[in-house]
């Protein structure tokens, strides 16, 4: 029942923790990039057919989602990064051997 | 001529370029053994990511100072990024991050082949933004020099870069299907790009400090580090 306050455990979770965190930062950072370039090409489309409701629309959509994304990426990676750094200073130095160069 | 290049496709081409890298990496993990775990892995492409993002604005803005100045705004307005910048900031921040996951083991093989085709997509985006880009070439008389819009014939070195990215794909491919040492892959491309802008830039009109451009001076720098880090690891085997 206890289990899960062994310090073992703990370091599973930071660990879990930083990999789910990472993969939140990685894909936050592809999607804002992506929906730049998507924001590019609405606007070329735009401006041979001007004021097309559709393409505004796809427009604040698109400028919506890279707000969105650079938000949180703004909130996101300091925690990540404030997580690795936790997760380096916790770490028994045992755990070094295993990611070793060959 | 001059209606084929329009400045908002390069944002499109840079999208292009990082979903076609991504999706050439996901190809290439499925097929070789990577030599790190999904929960490092992620950290890894997280730092790559952040410090590529980082890395080319800042020696974007920077390559601007000589002949801009430098202010605040700078920061805000769109372009001004770089790919040397991209590089060698990806590679610093996946070193940090390395470094405070406690891997010892080389991580970039897997990015090589796909960063040159993603960077190769991107280039086609250079060259179809014309000079807004600012990533053309001097002027010359050579038959394919390419008018961008303003009468002036100049080098396509943004189509030199491509042919050169797309050469370098193939010969890392090539390399990396046969027995290789850990790590020399990413460092066999680092080297080749840096090199490569080294020698290329020298037929870009930018500003120049001391002889060579913001980006020439961050590939001698990248130059540098590899090679001190190829002797220390040479030393380490010794």
């Amino acid at each position: 029942m206890f289990d899960q306050y062994k310090p073992e455990n703990k370091q599973t979770e930071n660990a879990d923790m930083v990999s789910r965190l990472g993969k939140t930062v990685a894909i936050l950072a592809g999607v804002l990039i992506v929906a730049l370039g998507l924001c590019g090409l609405t606007r070329i489309v735009d401006t041979s057919q001007t004021g097309d409701s559709f393409l505004i629309g796809l427009g604040i959509l698109e400028l919506l989602v890279v707000v969105v994304s650079a938000i949180g990426l703004l909130f996101i990676t300091p925690v990540w990064i404030v997580m690795l750094i936790v997760k380096s200073v916790r770490k028994p130095p045992q755990e070094d051997s295993e990611n070793s160069e060959e | 001529m001059a209606g084929l290049f329009h400045p908002e496709l390069h944002p499109l081409f840079e999208s292009l370029g990082i979903a076609g890298g991504f999706a050439t990496y996901r190809a290439m993990r499925a097929r070789q053994h990577d030599p790190i775990n999904d929960e490092h892995r992620w950290s890894v492409i997280a730092a790559a990511a952040l410090g590529a993002l980082a890395g080319s604005r800042i020696l974007g803005v920077l390559e601007q100072v000589p002949h801009a100045g430098l202010h605040w705004a700078m920061w805000f307005t769109s372009g001004g990024k770089t790919i040397v910048g991209g590089l060698l900031g990806g590679w610093l921040a996946v070193e940090l991050v390395k470094l405070l996951s406690g891997i010892r083991k080389r991580t970039g093989d897997l990015f090589a082949v796909p960063i040159c085709l993603g960077v190769a997509i991107g280039r086609v985006g250079c060259f179809l933004a014309g000079l807004p880009d600012d990533t053309y070439g001097t002027p010359t008389r050579l038959p394919w020099g390419v008018d961008f819009g303003d009468g002036v014939r100049r080098h396509p070195t943004q189509i030199y870069e491509l042919i050169f990215l797309l050469a370098l794909a193939a010969a890392l491919w090539q390399w990396q299907r046969r027995p290789h040492r850990n790590g020399v892959i990413f460092r066999g491309f680092m080297a080749a790009y840096l090199a490569w802008r080294l020698c290329i830039d020298f037929l870009k009109p930018q500003p120049l400090i001391a002889g060579m451009n913001c980006i020439q001076w961050a590939c001698v720098a990248g130059l540098i580090c590899l090679l001190v880090g190829e002797l220390r690891g040479r030393q380490e085997n010794v």
